[in-house]
């Protein structure tokens, strides 16, 4: 008596489809779901080597640098590994490697390349960064002009960051690492990648930039960002550099297009 | 419930002649040409997906264009058949897309992408069973419920069937035209290398589309494939090939005239007069068709 063949599900074809395409070892148990051919293997494979190519190249795309860094034939295996273990979960690939930071934590290589998952890190907020909301930028010139203006504060001045602005920080110098292959695809590593980094990351007219800051001024911006006056800010980087340039940076962080939106608290009384 | 989707439904705005699609290497060729030169692309396409964000340069620039050139925008991630991981979340980024570029149509795959907990990614082969059509069916309808308006289905490119099949593509799509309204992209490309692929009868898929209502078929995709020993690959990553555009040909003579025609090209995006060119040759091919059955007149 011939067997007769079981019907599934679509869900059941679907979900057996996709294992065969993650696990090779299970597509033998697929095979009888499709009209036999000849090359019915080699067009399964096709679908198998879409996938990774795909992760491939939307990894690639916004991790620039890391792929400079390790080299296409690593950052294929990193792609398919990180594919196969954090599942993309949107039909917008610019979506797809948000955890890869801190999947690369995890891989065996992990302890050769600690910085890996940082380099990683800042390429992502640059990632966002591009994707981010348009907003108006505030010049350092309307804040002056505010208060000439009006006689506030200006120690109690609060700056609402950009929707592309962000922070970083690394006890790595991921920062200079990621500025030399930036700018040089051939750069070599950086002499001394055991000091820590900071930057913060904008958009003006499109283009993200990374700057380049320093730990007094990672801290008064990160107080910014939660809200701390202009003062309580400044405070904090004095204490760690009483020679902190205030106008300097005050003038490096506005230019740059951090800032969204200005106020005084008083303005709400 | 179909009744309520069809009422609802635009008839297919009218999109005129022959547009390609637009890619980044070519941003700065249409945004710092003037119109003039670029006019051999009488209107764009783009990849819905790459347009999500919240906002940045891309977005910029499909705005910016889009006050010279008529938009069409192609869904490649929404997958109308995945059974699980279907996302509504997906369908308000689109939503918010449309109401920010105003295209003259909307267009997706017949495709599934996703399981539970994992986007593929990738368009892929729908079983095309009763219970995937009435699937399709119920989301189709939702999709043109909530964007307020028609969307066009795609054919694609396959590389397996299954035995569970109870219908072939075209009659899957005839059917979806029928219970929900839509309208269907037609891929002359993909309708060879289907031939091709699975020995199905590309003129039957015509025929079953030239049987459909006027206006069921909303626009024509032609693109190029690449032939391996395996199967054709729908790469658009080449010209079109000369038995696509007999097709093509063929496809016009059958179907009413107007039907805007894409030219797509993703892999290996060669100079935009590239493009351009073959934008021009599907022109020429219309303009040598019986007069009054001029697709994209």
């Amino acid at each position: 008596m011939t067997p007769v063949p079981a019907l599934h599900t679509l869900d059941e074809i679907q979900e057996q489809f996709s294992m065969a395409l993650l696990q090779p070892a299970s597509a033998e148990s697929i095979a009888p779901l499709f009209h036999a051919h000849p090359y019915q293997d080699d067009r399964l494979a096709l679908y198998r080597g879409n996938l990774t190519a795909i992760w491939t190249s939307a990894l690639k795309n916004a991790f620039p640098v890391l792929y400079q860094l390790v080299g296409e034939e690593y950052f294929e295996q990193v792609a398919r590994a990180f594919g196969r273990a954090c599942p993309s979960v949107s039909g917008d690939l610019n979506q797809f490697g948000a955890k890869l930071p801190e999947f690369l934590k995890t891989i065996p290589d992990a302890g050769d390349y600690p910085y890996f998952s940082d380099i990683a890190s800042l390429e992502w907020q640059i990632h966002s960064a591009y994707y981010a909301a348009d907003a108006v930028v505030v010049g350092l010139h309307e804040v002056l002009q505010a208060i000439a203006a009006g006689g506030q504060d200006v120690q109690a001045l609060q700056l609402d960051f950009h929707p592309a602005a962000s922070l970083y920080q690394s006890v790595w110098d991921s920062v200079g690492i990621w500025q030399a292959h930036h700018a040089d695809e051939t750069a070599g590593f950086t002499e001394d990648i055991k000091q820590a980094s900071y930057a913060l990351i904008a958009r003006r007219e499109w283009q993200v930039e990374v700057q380049k800051i320093d730990e007094p001024g990672w801290l008064a911006l990160s107080a910014l960002q939660q809200g701390s006056s202009l003062g309580e800010a400044l405070e904090l980087a004095l204490e760690t550099d009483a020679d902190f340039a205030i106008n300097t940076s005050l003038q490096s962080w506005f230019s740059a297009g951090l800032f969204t939106q200005f106020k005084f608290p008083e303005d709400k009384l | 419930m179909t009744d309520t989707a069809r009422t609802n439904c635009e008839p297919t705005p009218a999109l005129q002649g022959v547009g390609v699609g637009l890619r980044t290497p070519h941003y700065r060729d249409f945004l710092h040409a003037s119109v003039s030169e670029v006019t051999p692309a009488d209107w764009l396409e783009v990849h819905s997906e790459n347009y999500f964000g919240d906002g940045g340069y891309d977005l910029h620039v499909l705005q910016t264009l889009r006050r010279d050139y008529p938009l069409s925008l192609h869904g490649v991630g929404m997958g109308l058949g995945s059974a699980q991981g279907f996302s509504e979340h997906h369908i308000s980024r689109m939503q918010r897309l449309i109401e920010r570029t105003e295209p003259a149509l909307v267009s997706e795959h017949l495709c599934w992408g996703a399981i539970a907990g994992r986007h593929l990614n990738d368009l892929l082969p729908l079983p095309l069973m009763q219970s995937a059509l009435d699937l399709v069916c119920q989301r189709v309808d939702a999709l043109q419920t909530q964007l307020q308006r028609q969307v066009l289905i795609e054919n694609v490119s396959t590389y397996l069937r299954f035995n569970q099949d109870d219908m072939s593509e075209a009659e899957f799509l005839a059917a979806l035209v029928r219970r929900t309204g839509c309208g269907i992209l037609l891929d002359i490309n993909n309708l060879y290398v289907n031939q091709h692929n699975h020995g199905e009868d590309a003129q039957q898929a015509l025929n079953i589309m030239a049987g459909l209502p006027a206006g069921a078929i909303g626009e024509i995709h032609l693109a190029g494939h690449l032939q391996t020993d395996i199967c054709l690959v729908d790469d658009h990553g080449s010209q079109v090939a000369d038995p696509v555009w007999e097709l093509f040909r063929q496809a016009g003579q059958m179907l009413p005239a107007g039907i805007p025609v894409l030219i797509e090209w993703d892999t290996a995006i060669p100079e935009l007069p590239v493009l351009l060119q073959e934008a021009q040759k599907t022109r020429d091919v219309l303009a040598k068709l019986p007069i009054q059955k001029r697709v994209a007149a």
